[in-house]
């Protein structure tokens, strides 16, 4: 393409300037066309690395429960023993088995997501109904956790037009990140506001907190992956990912407030129901 | 005849006698963020006589490890707000903890990872789903 050009060029001269304007153009032209060939395979490859890391980090996943499972087992027929342990360790086997239903779960809803499968179920329901109902079932799954839920009595019904499911999703998902990430203050106070339009839920924990080089990237699908990030962020990265995809889905905004060591607070809003 | 496990025997004689000496016992430090992993061997390395002490995330790890000076170190490689490897690099890089050994216990099975963990200075790199605790005490008992 390049000689019949010259060649066109060569034929057709007609003076210094012209021929070098038209050269500098087609040069530019031919760069713009390698350049969008480089960036196509690079993203090809990126693509590819990420299904590859995705493939990682989801096994990784999966194997984490499998391991405490096995290892809770094998403790149980090691040690002597002891009724109060033994109840425990059933326990954190039955804690271990939801967690590896929710990691399907999530790969579910991701699916349904990226397959624009994405379908709400919307009725009008209670929040706080919902909300006290997910603090009783963690309370059992938790004993050593402290979940408060606070509201104004004054405010009530909680009422929002959604679909239950997905919004029991979105909360289950706050609260397991607040306790997983609070090594030694299991404490979550869930906290309801409401005004004319919207309610806002408020889950805090005393835990960790988001380091900063993590922040930006808090709601992004995978965020683990990226490779500094791959061996300090020990998630799946769709979690928050999912939870803002619905909140959004439902006309409602999610965020966050954080500090180091002092621990985060998630909230997100929903519009009211009104008749 | 079972004895506690702190304790040592010594044959004295010709014929069938034993000492029973006393020794400090082994202490462990297990840095992992699985605290179900963590109850878990606290558990069976208590019970064999281990002193055993833990560290959620990787900050921790390396603090415990400077303060309590253990005798072996238990490593996960994906940990909260220090990488495992970053905690193997500190370690190794501070002459008095330098020597003590060190089990990558992971389910990172890359090579690369492996690759780099060795380099960096751990004893042994155990992928958790190939191994049984009970070979895990036993890892951990041959570097002892």
């Amino acid at each position: 393409m390049v000689i019949i050009l010259t060649r066109v060029l060569a034929f057709s001269y007609i003076g210094p300037e012209l021929t070098a304007l038209l050269v500098l153009i087609v040069t530019a032209l031919l760069f713009i066309v390698a350049y969008s060939i480089v960036k196509s395979f690079e993203y090809l490859a990126l693509t590819s690395e990420m299904k590859s890391e995705f493939i990682s980090i989801m096994s990784h996943q999966l194997r984490s429960p499998l391991v405490s499972i096995k290892w809770m087992i094998e403790s149980f027929f090691m040690l002597k023993e002891n009724p109060t342990e033994t109840k425990n360790i059933l326990n954190s086997i039955q804690n271990e088995n939801e967690r590896m239903l929710k990691i399907i779960s999530k790969f579910l809803e991701l699916k349904k997501i990226e397959e624009a499968e994405f379908f709400l179920k919307k009725q009008k329901c209670e929040l706080l109904d919902l909300i006290k109902n997910i603090a009783e079932a963690k309370k059992k799954l938790f004993p050593a956790a402290a979940i408060t839920v606070n509201y104004d009595q004054k405010n009530c019904p909680y009422e929002i037009f959604a679909d239950s499911d997905k919004i029991t999703f979105v909360l289950e998902n706050l609260i397991d990140n607040g306790l997983k990430y609070s090594p030694e203050k299991k404490e979550i106070e869930i906290l309801a506001e409401k005004t004319n339009d919207n309610i806002k839920i408020f889950v805090s924990d005393k835990g960790l907190g988001v380091s900063p080089e993590k922040i930006k990237n808090v709601f992004n699908k995978f965020a683990p992956m990226n490779n500094s990030l791959k061996y300090t962020a020990p998630g799946l990265g769709i979690g928050l990912y999912l939870s803002k995809k619905i909140i959004e889905a439902h006309s409602g905004k999610i965020g966050f407030q954080t500090q180091k060591e002092k621990g985060s607070t998630f909230w997100f809003t929903l519009p009211t129901f009104t008749k | 005849m079972v004895h506690p496990p702190n304790f040592y025997k010594v044959k004295v004689g010709r014929v069938n006698k034993y000492l029973y000496c006393f020794t400090m016992s082994k202490k462990i430090l297990f840095v992992e963020d699985d605290n179900n992993l963590v109850q878990s061997l606290k558990g069976v390395a208590k019970q064999e006589g281990f002193q055993f002490i833990s560290a959620f995330d990787g900050e921790r790890g390396a603090e415990l490890a400077k303060k309590e000076e253990p005798d072996l170190i238990l490593l996960d490689l994906i940990l909260p707000k220090k990488s495992g490897f970053d905690v193997l690099k500190e370690i190794k890089a501070n002459e008095k903890l330098a020597k003590i050994p060190i089990i990558i216990l992971t389910n990172l099975e890359d090579g690369k990872d492996l690759e780099k963990a060795l380099s960096l200075g751990a004893n042994t790199y155990l992928v958790k789903t190939n191994y049984s605790m009970e070979e895990v005490m036993r890892k951990i008992k041959e570097l002892l």
